[in-house]
């Protein structure tokens, strides 16, 4: 578990996975990592927002775009989150919305700060079993 | 998979990603570009329809879950553009719980999906697999047009006159396949078809050319021989002149009234047929009768006779028609020819070389009537047109025949001046008949060439009518001066030469 993840919020597989994708480029990887962790607040905002205000269809695209997100930088719990406060979107919404989006926005900022410690020289690194 | 195929499905396409959230986008331009792609990356529907108004792409990855405008409402858009319908779609979806979002886009005309958390090698695989499909359709498309092309290019041969630059088979006659060669020998054919004809109007034009060259200039030719019997029993040419211009006058207008109604004048035509009339009903006139007392009516023959090459360098100077040395040497070829039997049959009489100077100015007035012809309005019938001309040159006229008192009264016995004069009007309104529809027919160079026959024909008409001796000299000048006529060639047909083929079994 200690070697698959990072502080129990980030799969390093799934980071190593988005770093082959980006073709192996750390450069890359990290001006992406940039890019998530500058939008991954303003979407848990907006998932509050909209949960508070009950609208399901902002609060259904903003955890759509989170969870995908998410899901990319190996923010697996985020993820899971996200996804099933958009599925509840589809069916009428969710009855404690708040509860949920909290829980939300306080994953993400563990996921992000975790994210940040990652380093990518080692996700570079190619791994011993390779 | 062919060489062909294969560079196909690899060859470098332009992209245009659609994703509403950076860090997708950007992982999936990344994995597009690692392909050897170009790609462009918008955040949203409304931006993405506008740039692809703006640009040409060859595939477009499409995000469903969008604010506003989502992939939907853009797929919708597109489909319903003929112009952005034939571009694949590839809508990229969350696989595990989209089912039902991804069979809709498929509905709407997606051509495939990507989840999001795609491996770059199904990215790869269903990226070319699209764009193969993308480019077998442009090919038949493109196939389909250049068929149309040639369609319609035998569309515009059947319909009647086509000129070959019409049938704009350029690009399909490039193509390296069949339909190129296809192309190439319909085009090939239509030019060859197109040229053969072009020669055959000139050479149609040449032979009625110089039927027209010796019927006016024999017309026009009488004009010295009823000059010398008016002048042998004294009737004054200026009233010779302006009753033999009112005779023209009324035959010519008396019969495009007849056969035409009224002529519809605009003020325009009216400027022409002035300048026209003062030229050569007034001013030539004028000068033929002061010049005639001082110059040999053969030496004024023969300067008259170098018309042609005045009205050659005019044409090439106002760029009516292309100068060449050939042309050059069929007018010199008849100018000689006339210039000899001219010679021969001189009388030796000194002639003043001041007045033989003047005497220049007749073929050089000549010359600006032959080009003024080939402006004449084209509304007005040729009888029409010498008519006017003929009734404004007796206008002119009939003040200085007046001051020279040499205007008469024609007498109603019709006696052998009235004879004359009707003779004289109705051979000027003939020959200039004649000489408008000549100009037409072969041009200013070429029509220019009546002095030859006009000089040769008055040598025959003097034979004729005072029993005159027609020389063997002149019978052969009358071949070379032919033979010049071959070398002029009329005027060659403009790039506006249409030909029209009769299709059998048209019905």
């Amino acid at each position: 578990m200690g070697e698959t993840m990072t502080s129990g919020h980030i799969h390093r597989a799934a980071l190593k996975r988005l770093f082959e994708v980006l073709g192996n480029d750390v450069e890359e990887l990290e001006e992406l990592r940039g890019d998530y962790v500058e939008d991954a607040p303003a979407l848990a905002r907006r998932i509050s927002e909209a949960a508070s205000k009950g609208d399901w269809t902002a609060l259904r695209i903003a955890a759509h775009t989170l969870k995908s997100n998410a899901h990319d930088f190996g923010a697996t719990r985020l993820s899971e989150l996200c996804a099933f406060l958009e599925k509840a979107c589809y069916h009428g919404g969710p009855a404690d919305a708040d509860a949920l989006a909290e829980g939300i926005a306080q994953e993400e900022e563990a996921a992000r700060k975790a994210l940040l410690d990652v380093s990518f020289e080692d996700i570079a690194r190619p791994s011993p079993d390779a | 998979m062919t060489d062909q195929a294969h560079h196909e499905t690899t060859a470098p396409a332009s992209v245009l990603i659609v994703d509403d959230s950076r860090v997708s986008g950007r992982k999936l331009a990344k994995a597009v570009t690692a392909l050897g792609h170009r790609t462009e990356l918008v955040s949203g529907g409304t931006e993405a329809l506008g740039i692809l108004g703006e640009m040409p792409f060859d595939i477009v990855l499409l995000d469903i879950v969008m604010p506003e405008m989502d992939g939907y409402a853009v797929l919708i858009a597109m489909k319903a553009d003929v112009a952005l319908r034939e571009i694949p779609v590839i809508v990229v979806s969350s696989l595990d719980d989209e089912i039902e979002s991804v069979a809709r886009s498929i509905e709407l005309g997606a051509e495939d999906f990507l989840p999001k958390n795609f491996e770059p090698a199904i990215l790869r695989a269903r990226m070319n697999a699209s764009l193969a499909r993308k480019r077998f359709r442009d090919r038949e498309l493109d196939y389909l047009r250049d068929i149309d092309t040639l369609t319609e290019a035998a569309q515009v041969i059947e319909g009647g006159a086509f000129h070959p630059t019409e049938l704009n088979l350029a690009s399909v006659a490039a193509r390296d396949d069949p339909l190129g060669r296809l192309a190439k020998i319909f085009r090939s054919l239509a030019e060859e078809i197109y040229d053969r004809e072009r020669r055959a109007d000139l050479t149609v034009r040449t032979l009625r050319g110089t039927l027209l060259v010796i019927a006016a200039g024999s017309i026009f030719g009488i004009a010295p021989a009823l000059g010398r019997l008016a002048s042998a029993r004294e009737i004054p040419p200026l009233g010779l002149a302006f009753w033999s211009a009112v005779v023209a006058a009324i035959l010519c207008l008396s019969f495009s009234i007849g056969r035409s109604g009224l002529p519809r004048l605009k003020l325009r035509d009216l400027r022409f047929l002035t300048l026209w009339a003062l030229l050569l009903g007034c001013l030539y006139q004028l000068l033929t009768v002061v010049i005639a007392a001082h110059v040999e009516a053969s030496l004024i023959a023969m300067i008259g006779s170098s018309r042609g090459f005045m009205v050659f360098l005019l044409a090439a100077l106002l760029a009516l028609e292309r100068p060449s040395l050939q042309r050059f040497s069929g007018l010199g070829l008849g100018f000689a020819a006339v210039a000899v039997v001219l010679l021969v049959q001189g009388t030796g009489e000194d002639n003043d070389l001041l007045w033989i100077a003047c005497a220049l100015v007749l073929p050089f007035l000549l010359s600006l009537h032959t080009l003024l012809m080939s402006w004449r309005p084209r509304h007005l019938g040729a009888a029409t047109t010498v008519g006017i001309m003929m009734a404004l040159s007796a206008l002119f006229l009939l003040p200085f025949a007046v001051a020279q008192n040499a205007l008469f009264l024609p007498s109603l016995s019709f006696g052998q001046r009235e004879l004359i004069t009707l003779a004289l009007g109705a051979s000027t309104a003939a020959a200039l008949v004649l000489a408008l529809d000549l100009v037409v027919t072969a041009g200013p160079v070429f029509s220019s060439q009546m002095a030859y026959s006009q000089t040769l024909a008055g040598i025959a008409w003097g034979m004729l009518l005072l029993g005159e001796r027609l020389s063997p000299l002149a019978w052969g000048a009358l071949v070379f001066v032919i033979a010049g006529f071959w070398l002029v060639k009329p005027k060659r047909a403009g790039d506006d030469f249409r030909i029209t083929l009769r299709m059998k079994g048209n019905g």
